[in-house]
């Protein structure tokens, strides 16, 4: 057809369709606006000023309410009155303003023509300058120029006189007229500043909502949806946080962070003067914006951060503009959504309201979802690596409790034993460490256990090594092994000499041409003169480490437990530890959800006693301690008793007989009848406990079990009868009966018990085919005749790498011992379990000193990555059961989310139903906290249906903890924060000087337990006061010895008492009175039941110096009697629990103390309280003390222990308490030594009647006056004689040189009972009363200083001197 | 963890918003459907009904009423019915279910039910081109589709974002196949008849403006608005940020790459990687050189070009779509094979233990072990033992490459060698088998799990 020139289409059609199309696309690009600006933060924005302005509101209806008012009136009435006076003087008042409008107008138009004239002297200046100087007039025309400057000049200061007239005229009349209006202008500036905060206000108001209608409707266009877009205060560019020095890894790439969560949060960080959050959070259940603002709460995301000491302000360790958000968070700070953010739901129900709300769903893709508030703390150990400061800190008080608590629970456990958390990559701090010490000392012991030892005639070996160094060196490791860097140097070249020497000498025997049997008889013959091939491999573990592992093996040493206990008990124990202490912390390895069957069964007797055999048979010998005779009787036992409880035991260990024993550090030792091996010759009695008790580290070098010092002694004669031994008591007590079990004890010794020897070969065959199939080609062929005979098929004893060394025959061709063969099976099976079930992560076991951890290691494991999870049935196991009970994890779930929130009897249960529901839901997604928390529920469930298909020895062995549900939170808190992604160093919490050592002696009270015996931190009691009656009625006037006020002020400063809570209560005679809350620090001096007189009342003495209504409180002079109606709470202080179960103990059983009056005999007698002690002691000597704790109290029944402490720990222990107290450490000054100030008192002081005499030999006679300080201490080699019992004996003054602080010393003597209110020690120096002793005038002051420079000077007394009697003065006498 | 919250279940097959979604699908599958009534009534075609129902006629258009109807009530269930899942039985059963994945997760299976469509498309080609069959076709899919919604796994890899573009592929693909079908039929018909072909009687001049530019601006208005509205409806499906330690299981190509990316299960990485996407583009070509046949040029046709159209479209259908969608949609971690109802489970295992030739030649067929050459020989000797080791393969491939082309010419080929001349002849039987080899790798991977017939990995080379 032939081409035409109609159109091919209806073109009017085509225009429809054109025109439809348009419109279509004009609507999907609105739509795509509309779309890109309907994000949620334009909402929050409108809201946020909705709640500002309301709360201006409010404001100023408070502002104006009430006291407003009035003074606003006042000051109006003020005006109209002075406007009246003014009105009355009207025309006086309109000629002083006539003048002044006169004299201004002169001044103005005198200011004109100075002007006029300054403009024609610069031209007539600017002309001399160009015309005269620049073009070189000559000098006639300069002369003229210069002329007419000149004049020009002259008019100009003229004119400038008549100005300054002018001027001094105006400002008169200015004078006058203010002064006539002074009285109005007062009171309106007045009226100004009353309104200040108003207008302020009022100025913000008018920025958000605009009086004015244009501005108002201006306002309004601009938030329109799109055309917003354009408006200023809907951008994020003031809401973002960017921190380049923090950046995220996202996949390959590593960049800086873009928060932009204060889009939302627009409260966030918004603070009022003194860091007080202008919008408090607050869980506010109404959306009613009016009630928000009422209650001063608002919720998320307008609410401001908690804690703004902490975080945010600027002031606080986490300023905003340096951190930003997601550094602690997580989440996707670039994220403007909610979903796309990355919160994170606390608990299924907060996930289905979010669902419902913001359309919230897991996203998978982010790789940094924002923690759950229940691991909001795992953030802190991004940059926190010590974690201690995080649950002990002076200034913020426990900042991530949660956190610190898994912390301690890792520690307390032992987890590192098997995870390594590895807290360094090269020389980079990437989070916590915490891994096991190197194993040297426990290697150094087994050295000493090489076979070449034992050859009595030996002193070298073959190669010239002195053995006896060796040795030497060897046990140096032993005592010392973190600093045996040396020793072990040497001792590896001695190794590697020996072993070199010994292949010398192997290759001489393969020259000879020797027949087989001979050379290998002849290679037996050489090995034994050389070191054994055991001892050449440790070299590899004693090299030096960068960053060694701190922590101990977390169990006893196996060492030696074939004295200790018996293969019977060994076995029962390893079963199932619970049953036989229920408090164990030891872990349970069988009778889990994987081992219920046959196999299982038949195989655990194997292991059992496969494992104790081992351990009791590779036990090494100690040395014992001799008791003597030891006779058990009825008064030994009961003597034992009070040593248990007296002599510190109780402090860690908890016992049937003492109830109430404090603390559960050590084990519970009811029960140690049953366990314990007893003498052969004496089966009441163990040599082995006796040893133990009075030397642990016998035992266990690295034990933490103290030197508790148990001899005896005579400073506790009270308690102690004489000529007995304690420690013989204390064991006769320990095993007069098994305590826990009155119905009977586990059987002492079974030497029939034999192991099914099917059962056993079965389980050697199964490890052994996998061993010996490599050797023995043809997968393990001879394997009948092996069982036959015995022989082990691989005769090379260097080939053997593992377990099975325990087999190893060599090449005997005899068949073996059928008994004996059952033996060596069983040591096999019972070593390979130990290394299975990796039970030297806990205990030093003899051969396991090069064993690697069996864990996987943790210190990354918070951002393990999911897909490396294996949950396996875990689902199938949940949903059928899972519970402790055998119920179903799924119902309880179940259960919970279809709960109404509000239905839960109280908030504990709720948290834990809600916990298990997240954590369930969690562990369904496949996620890490959910992985972790049915791995610690329940370990071994993952092997739910699997253990069907899989080999006995691939079974998991992960082993359960005695661990509840908030415990397993507690880590997991504490294992999620591991990420091992350290931002950079500036922000890494390292801390310095003070703070450092206050963080490791933190770890280390932990470590020792001091906390224990020693109060570090003193109870904080609220009471109800009635403030009109003593001790608060009237102000105290210090009276005498300023200078010791002004100590104490330095010491214990005075706290002014918050006095804003009062109620009405009944005083003692039930009346009506109105009391005040009032808190204090300080200890119980006696409860209700002691004291029958006092029947409801408790009574404590108050520690630190208080300021109530103008009134001072000293310290300790002063007790508090309270009945237990006005008692609001007692917040216990830390520490010291120990010391106040001895402190009840001593009252109620030392006959005469139970009487209140003595109560503080009874404190004396418990461990002193280290409160301030950094104050007290000089750091050096703190050192030497805790290396090697002398006596030094004579009031308390037991001696501060010696622990096995390293030297860096002593150190840092002794650190700690200056650090704590912020005195100066490690050195401390003492001037009073130096020659300028004893000078100084020299020339002061002149000795009257001895020419020769100096400051210090007043002081030492003043020192040694019998009435003095020798009544009650020993000093300068005297002993002390007590005169009376009523003095009590104090420490020997001997020390004061070296261990006490000058100031401190110098308060004491002041007044003794400041420090410590219970002291037996008595203000000796008095201004007020008469002089009561001669020496320096009998000024006190000048005599406390005195003696307490004597005592500070001690040496060089001693030498000059020896010790000096006080000699009378022949007139005059001091009587006191 | 919302879906713990609502009920403990992480993969629901209903939810409430499902069954909305659903509600609003078959609505809109009724309105087509009333669209076609409204055509269908307007033919006015009437049918006969069986003699049971009385043996009257009826028009064609009161069954496509009635379908409608049914379907605006379903709808109107899914809309206002109760919105509980449990309450809810218009699921797809589970029988129907197992039988589906048994068939799609067998690779063997999949294969030959994609060539079987295949050839049945191609013989059933007359009675499929009819406007009513496809619309029946078109109707079954979109319920089988609707039902196919309420399985959850279906859903997670139907519905995700990435995957949507392939879902609308499959049916714009199957369009274009039955147009071609269509004109070809049709054109096959007057051909057969001496009729005019469709093209010569459609042979009318149109203008550039208005009718050409008007039409490409008013599309390209439309294909902006389309485009603009999916971007706001299917938000762009970021995953986690690329990193080299930690990919993506199952990491996938490019949905137009996924076809190449099955083909390295088959072959080594140089040849899946290189030479087959280079051959194939040299090979599409060489199409114009190769192509002796002058008929079709312009015009829709099956009959006069048979071979080339087959050829081409088993090279395109079974073996590049099918393979698209069997990447998109089979192809699961571990690249494991996985129903579409079937939950995508890491753990998931497959035996995979493959043979190469060389082992069976040697382990099995002579039980002598593979030749090695002694420790300690030289580079030369070494090099001949492994040729050695391999020289069955090579037989093979050189009796593939070299012999087979002859024995083709000789047989089946005989008229396009003559008509060809050698070269010609050469390249085009080479380009001919090596298309071939990947199906017939394929089955011998899945038959006997031959690996590689030759296996030279010292070299890296596989074949």
């Amino acid at each position: 057809m032939p081409a035409t020139d109609a159109y091919w289409r209806n073109l009017q059609k085509m225009h429809i369709v054109f025109a439809v199309s348009s419109v279509l696309l004009l609507g999907v690009t609105v739509w795509m606006m509309a779309a890109d600006h309907a994000e949620e933060w334009h909402d929050h924005i409108s809201k946020f000023e909705e709640i500002r302005l309301k709360k201006i509101a409010r404001k100023v209806n408070h502002l104006k309410g009430g006291e407003y008012n009035r003074k606003l009136e006042l000051l109006e009435d003020r005006i109209q009155a002075a406007n009246k006076i003014l009105s009355k003087n009207q025309a006086a008042w309109d000629e002083k303003k006539a003048i002044l409008k006169n004299s201004d107008f002169e001044l103005r138009q005198a200011q004109l023509t100075l002007k006029n004239q300054r403009a024609a002297r610069n031209v007539a200046r600017a002309k001399l300058g160009i015309i005269g100087i620049r073009d070189h007039a000559d000098e006639k025309t300069l002369n003229e120029l210069k002329a007419a400057f000149d004049k020009e000049q002259l008019k100009v200061d003229e004119q400038t006189r008549v100005v300054e007239e002018k001027e001094t005229i105006r400002n008169a009349a200015n004078d006058d007229l203010k002064e006539f209006t002074k009285i109005r202008d007062d009171v309106q500036a007045k009226l100004k500043k009353l309104n200040k905060t108003l207008s302020q206000l009022h100025t913000i108001k008018i920025k958000l909502k605009p009086d004015n209608i244009f501005a108002r409707w201006k306002r309004r266009i601009m938030e329109w949806d799109i055309i917003d877009g354009f408006n200023s205060h809907y951008t994020l560019k003031d809401k973002l946080d960017w921190t380049p020095d923090l950046p995220i890894q996202l996949g390959n790439a590593k960049r800086g962070r873009n928060d932009t969560c204060r889009a939302c949060h627009l409260g966030i960080a918004q603070l009022g003067a003194g860091n007080v959050p202008d919008y408090p959070l607050g869980h506010t259940t109404s959306d009613d914006v009016d009630s928000w603002v009422e209650k001063n709460r608002f919720p998320n995301p307008y609410a401001t951060h908690p804690k703004p000491d902490l975080y945010l302000s600027a002031s606080s360790p986490h300023p905003l503009p340096k951190f930003g958000c997601t550094i602690c968070h997580d989440g996707n700070g670039s994220g403007t959504k909610f979903q796309n953010a990355s919160h994170t739901p606390n608990n299924p129900h907060i996930a289905g309201d979010w669902h419902e709300q913001y359309g919230y769903a897991p996203n998978h893709f982010w790789e940094y979802p924002m923690l759950p508030k229940r691991f909001q703390e795992s953030g802190c150990v991004k940059c926190h690596h010590q974690i201690e400061e995080l649950g002990v800190n002076p200034k913020f008080g426990p900042t991530a409790p949660k956190l610190f608590e898994g912390y301690r629970l890792v520690q307390k456990y032992g987890c590192f034993g098997c995870h390594e958390i590895h807290g360094f990559e090269k020389n980079k701090s990437i989070g916590p460490d915490l891994r096991l010490e190197p194993s040297y000392a426990a290697t150094a012991q087994q050295l000493l256990q090489d076979r070449i030892f034992k050859q009595s005639d030996r002193r070298t070996t073959a190669s010239g090594i002195s053995l006896s160094e060796m040795k030497v060196l060897a046990e140096g490791m032993i005592d010392h092994p973190e600093n045996s860097s040396v020793e072990r140097k040497r001792l590896t070249a001695l190794i590697k000499t020996d072993v070199k020497e010994r292949k010398k000498a192997e290759l001489e025997l393969l020259k000879k041409n020797l027949s087989k049997s001979a050379l290998s008889q002849a290679k037996r013959d050489l090995a034994d003169n050389y070191l054994a091939h055991e001892t050449a491999r440790y070299p590899q573990i004693l090299k030096d480490s960068a960053h060694a592992g701190k922590y101990r093996k977390r169990g006893p040493s196996l060492r030696h437990v074939g004295s200790k206990t018996t293969q019977v008990w060994i076995r029962e124990w390893v079963n199932l530890p619970s049953k036989f202490r229920p408090a164990t912390r030891m872990p349970q390895f069988f009778n889990l959800s994987n081992q219920d069957d046959e196999t299982a069964k038949k195989f655990k007797e194997i292991e059992l006693a496969g494992i104790a055999q081992y351990l009791v048979e590779k036990s090494q010998p100690i040395v014992f301690d001799n008791p003597g005779q030891v006779k058990v009787d009825a008064a030994m036992v009961k003597r034992g008793k009070e040593q248990f409880v007296q002599r510190g035991c109780v402090a860690c260990h908890k016992h049937a007989e003492v109830p109430g024993a404090p603390s559960d550090f050590g084990p519970d030792l009811s029960r140690l009848k049953s366990k314990i091996k007893p003498d052969a010759k004496n089966p009441n009695f163990s040599t082995w406990l006796y040893t133990w008790i009075r030397d642990p580290h016998r035992h266990h070098k690295r034990t933490r079990m103290p030197n508790l010092y148990v001899f005896p002694q005579d400073y506790a004669e009270m308690i102690v009868g004489k000529g007995t031994d304690p420690a013989a008591d204390i064991t006769a007590f320990l095993l007069a009966k098994d305590y826990g079990n009155s119905n009977g004890q586990l059987p002492r010794d079974d030497r029939s018990f034999r192991p099914n020897g099917k059962h056993l070969d079965e389980l050697v065959d199964l490890y052994l085919t996998k061993i010996v199939k490599e050797e023995v080609r043809g997968d393990w062929r001879k394997k009948e005749k092996y069982y036959a005979d015995g022989l082990f098929p691989i005769k090379d004893k260097n080939r053997i790498k593992g377990d099975e060394i325990e087999l190893f025959t060599a090449d005997s061709k005899e068949p073996l011992d059928p008994d004996e063969f059952l033996h060596k099976k069983l040591n096999f099976i019972g070593r390979r379990t130990i290394s299975r079930y990796g039970c030297y992560a806990c205990h030093d076991i003899p051969g396991f000193e090069m064993a690697r951890p069996i864990g996987t290691t943790l210190q990354d494991w918070g951002r393990k990555d999911i897909t490396k999870l294996a949950p396996e049935h875990i689902r199938q196991y949940l949903r059928h059961h899972g519970e402790p009970d055998g119920s179903s994890t799924f119902d309880r779930v179940k259960r919970t989310v279809n709960r109404s929130i509000d239905s839960y009897e109280n908030e504990t249960v709720k948290d834990k139903e809600l916990s298990a529901a997240y954590f369930y839901d969690n562990l369904l997604h496949h996620d890490r906290a959910g992985f972790l928390w049915q791995k610690l529920r329940d370990p071994r469930s993952y092997d739910y249906k699997k253990i069907e298909t899989e080999g006995y020895d691939e079974r998991l062995k992960m082993h359960k903890f005695p661990l509840n549900e908030k415990e397993i939170e507690s880590i997991a808190t504490f294992i999620l924060g591991l990420v091992a992604e350290p931002p950079p160093a500036q922000y890494v919490y390292t801390p310095k000087g003070a703070d450092f050592a206050r963080v490791e002696g933190e770890r280390l009270l932990n470590k020792f337990n001091c906390t224990s015996c020693h109060l570090v931190e003193l109870p904080r009691i609220e009471i109800w006061a009635d403030l009109t009656k003593s001790p608060f009625k009237k102000p105290t006037k210090p009276q005498t010895l300023p200078m010791g006020y002004e100590l104490l002020n330095r010491f214990k400063p005075p706290r002014k008492v918050n006095l804003s809570r009062t109620r009405v209560g009944t005083d003692e005679d039930d009346e009506k009175v109105n009391q005040t809350l009032i808190d204090f620090r300080g200890l119980k001096v006696f409860d209700p039941d002691e004291d029958p007189a006092e029947e409801d009342n408790t009574t404590y003495s108050v520690w630190e110096q208080l300021e109530v209504n103008g009134t001072r409180l000293l310290p300790g002079t002063r007790t508090l009697r309270v009945n237990d109606l006005n008692r609001e709470s007692e917040h216990p202080g830390r520490g010291g629990e120990f010391a106040e179960f001895l402190f009840r103990y001593l009252k109620h059983t030392t006959p005469g103390l139970v009487d209140p009056a003595k109560s503080d005999l009874a404190r004396q007698g418990v461990p002193p309280n280290l409160h301030q002690e950094g104050l007290k002691v000089q750091t050096p000597w703190l050192y030497h003390f805790l290396k090697d704790p002398i006596q030094l109290r004579h009031t308390t029944v037991l001696r501060m222990p010696r622990f096995n402490m390293s030297d860096s720990e002593a150190r840092s222990l002794a650190n700690y308490f200056a650090a704590v107290d912020g005195v100066a450490f490690p050195y401390q000054e003492i001037p009073q030594r130096s020659q300028l100030y004893l000078n100084e008192k020299n020339s002061l002081f002149p000795d009257k009647g001895r020419p020769n005499g100096d400051y210090l030999s007043q002081s030492w006679r003043l020192l040694n006056n019998p009435k003095l300080c020798l009544n009650c201490h020993s000093v300068g080699g005297l002993e002390v004689k007590t005169a009376s019992k009523k003095d009590i004996r104090g420490p020997n003054l001997d020390y004061v040189v070296d261990r006490l602080r000058p100031d401190w010393v110098l308060l004491w003597l002041y007044q003794p009972k400041w420090i410590t209110p219970y002291t037996a020690m008595p203000k000796l120096f008095n201004e007020a009363l008469p002089a009561n002793l001669d020496s320096f005038d009998g000024k006190a002051q000048v005599q406390t200083k005195a003696v307490r420079d004597a005592l500070l000077n001690y040496h060089r007394l001693m030498e000059q001197h020896k010790n000096t009697r006080f000699s009378y003065p022949t007139t005059g006498t001091g009587s006191n | 963890m919302i879906l713990a919250a609502l009920n403990l279940d992480p993969h629901p097959d209903l939810t409430s918003s499902v069954i909305v979604g659903l509600g609003w699908w078959y609505f809109i599958l009724f309105l087509m459907n009333l669209g076609w009534s409204c055509r269908s009534f307007k033919a006015g075609g009437m049918t006969r009904l069986p003699d049971i129902l009385g043996g009257m006629k009826v028009p064609t258009a009161a069954f496509w009423f009635g379908y409608s109807a049914l379907l605006l009530m379903v709808s109107g269930a899914h809309l206002t019915g109760s919105s509980n899942p449990d309450d809810f039985s218009m699921i797809l059963p589970q029988q129907i279910r197992t039988l589906i994945d048994a068939l799609l997760s067998n690779p063997t299976s999949y294969f030959m039910l994609a060539v079987a469509g295949f050839v049945a498309v191609i013989l059933l080609r007359k009675f499929l081109v009819k406007p009513t069959v496809a619309w029946i076709i078109l109707n079954f899919a979109l319920i089988f589709m609707a039902f196919s919604m309420t399985d959850y796994d279906f859903r997670q890899i139907v519905g995700k974002p990435d995957n949507v573009p392939i879902v609308s592929m499959l049916f714009i693909v199957g369009f274009f196949t039955w147009l071609y079908f269509k004109r070809a039929v049709d054109n096959d018909r007057r051909i057969e008849e001496g009729r005019e072909l469709f093209e010569k009687e459609d042979n009318e001049k149109i203008l550039v403006w208005p009718d050409l530019v008007y039409t490409e601006l008013i599309c390209m208005i439309l294909c902006t608005v389309i485009l603009v509205a999916w971007g706001l409806l299917l938000q762009a499906p970021l995953e986690e940020p690329s990193s080299s330690v930690k990919t993506p299981n199952p990491s996938k190509a490019p949905w137009y790459f996924l076809g190449l990316q099955e083909m390295l299960v088959y072959f080594d990485p140089w040849l899946a990687g290189v030479v087959f996407p280079s051959m194939i583009l040299v090979g599409l070509m060489a199409i114009p050189y190769i192509d002796f046949n002058k008929k079709g040029n312009g015009y829709y046709t099956f009959n006069e070009r048979k071979f080339a159209v087959i050829t081409f479209m088993f090279g395109f259908m079974p073996m590049w779509i099918a393979m698209i969608i069997l990447g998109t949609f089979l192809r699961g971690p571990n690249w494991n094979f996985f129903g579409i109802y079937e939950f995508w489970d890491v753990h998931k295992l497959e035996a995979l233990t493959n043979v190469n030739l060389s082992e069976f030649v040697w382990d099995q067929g002579f039980k002598t072990g593979l030749p090695k050459a002694p420790a300690g020989a030289g580079g030369l000797t070494n090099v001949l033992y492994i040729l050695y080791r391999e020289s069955a393969g090579f037989v093979v491939l050189l009796f593939y490459f070299g012999v087979m082309p002859f024995v083709l010419a000789a047989t089946i080929l005989k008229k396009f060698f003559y008509r060809m001349g050698f070269i010609r002849y050469m390249v085009f039987s080479n380009l001919l088998l090596l298309m071939a080899a990947l199906p017939i790798k394929m089955i011998l991977r899945w038959s006997i799990n031959l690996k590689y017939i030759v296996a030279i990995p010292e070299w890296f080379l596989n074949v």
